[in-house]
């Protein structure tokens, strides 16, 4: 299980990037993402949610009310193009963390 | 889901209400409510449902910044009261919401349910000692008023009051003795304390613990109740005897007991939702 405090800079990557495949509201964003993670982390609802908001608050993400399949109202969230080119800028600098890090650990476990 | 939504309220009673953060509160509830009915749905208990949902919530502090909400410490009281008792100091926000009351502790909490639960048969038979205590005097008097009896309706008079002042202050000492256990707990009583997410949320799993009984007790109680107007109602439809006064009262006393005896059984049990009652009193009143 990753700690919340190892994937905390990575969180906003995730929605981001669920989002980029159309607009999604709060629950539906936690089961996705524990859908793609299973076990090995659980996103805190709390944490989701200060995400989208501060995405949202720093015009990345934008949001509307609708309705879900069930019927019930939700605020919905979606990608705006800065949001995409801030995923874009994300996804490089994990990459290049992955891979400082990687330098690090490779070698010490086979 | 009564627990979550209370758990919801009580998280966010450290806050102030502006629309941005009922907005969060709202949305919160909506995925809370999602995730109970998706447990529900996979064949959770409501139980372990509850737990589940809460335990997925998170750290309402993680969204104080996103909302603009600038959380800050408790004050030196209360954060080390809350460390006593392996809580975590509630957070503050600053200019609209301040701590003008110690926040009730885990150790204080438990200590209070540890005292409504030892006392809890008690409160029982002290209250429905009080309600009987009128049977014995109505039973002498009945006794007394039959035809050729040998008791004296003067003697009766003195012995059943004297029964009812023993029978009645039976019931007060043990109403008095009960009220010592809680001397060590004044402040909770009394409402002087402040909002302990932890405790509040404990204490709503302990209500939820003994619901089922508590249920139970209600409805045997209710019913106990509902039954205790019928002895004097059959006498009155019944037709009239040579010792109609003596039914009269002979029933009465029935009813005073069928009242004592719900009693006897709704009070011991409800020990677990009064202690969830009085803290969640300063949540509401703090808020």
């Amino acid at each position: 299980m990753i700690s919340a405090d190892a994937i905390r800079g990575y969180v906003d990557l995730m929605v981001l990037s669920l989002l980029q495949k159309g607009p999604s509201y709060a629950y539906e964003l936690v089961q996705q993402i524990s859908a793609v993670t299973g076990a090995d982390y659980s996103i805190k609802q709390t944490t989701l949610y200060s995400a989208v908001k501060r995405l949202e608050a720093s015009g990345l993400v934008t949001s509307f009310p609708g309705t879900s399949e069930s019927g019930k109202s939700r605020t919905y969230y979606q990608v705006t193009e800065s949001g995409l080119a801030y995923l874009d800028q994300k996804i490089d600098e994990w990459r290049d963390t992955k891979s400082v890090v990687d330098r690090f650990v490779e070698g010490i476990r086979s | 889901m009564n627990v979550v939504i209370a758990y919801l309220e009580t998280m966010f009673s450290s806050y102030p209400q502006t629309p941005r953060l009922l907005e969060a509160k709202a949305e919160l509830q909506t995925m809370m409510e999602d995730a109970y009915s998706s447990l529900i749905a996979e064949g959770s208990t409501q139980n372990e449902a509850v737990g589940k949902v809460i335990t997925d919530f998170g750290n309402l502090d993680e969204v104080a910044p996103a909302l603009g909400i600038t959380a800050e410490i408790a004050p030196a009281d209360a954060t080390s009261m809350n460390l006593a008792s392996g809580a975590a100091a509630p957070a503050l926000a600053a200019g609209a919401w301040v701590a003008t009351q110690p926040p009730v502790t885990m150790k204080e909490a438990e200590g209070f349910a540890g005292a409504h639960r030892n006392t809890r048969y008690r409160l029982g038979a002290g209250v429905a000692l009080c309600v009987m205590s009128p049977i014995p005097l109505l039973l002498l008097l009945n006794a007394a008023a039959m035809h050729d009896s040998p008791v004296d309706s003067g003697a009766a008079v003195v012995a059943g009051t004297v029964l009812l002042l023993f029978v009645a202050a039976g019931g007060v000492v043990l109403l008095a003795g009960i009220s010592k256990n809680f001397t060590p707990f004044a402040r909770l009583r009394g409402g002087h304390f402040g909002p302990n997410p932890s405790v509040t949320e404990w204490a709503a799993e302990l209500a939820q613990t003994h619901e089922r009984r508590r249920f139970t007790a209600l409805t045997l109680a209710v019913l106990l109740w509902a039954l205790s107007p019928v002895p004097p109602l059959i006498v009155t439809y019944l037709p009239e005897t040579a010792n109609q006064g003596s039914w009269i009262i002979g029933s009465t006393a029935l009813t005073l007991l069928l009242v004592a005896a719900g009693l006897l059984v709704a009070l011991p049990a409800t020990w677990a939702r009064s202690v969830a009652n009085t803290i969640n009193r300063a949540d509401l009143r703090d808020r």
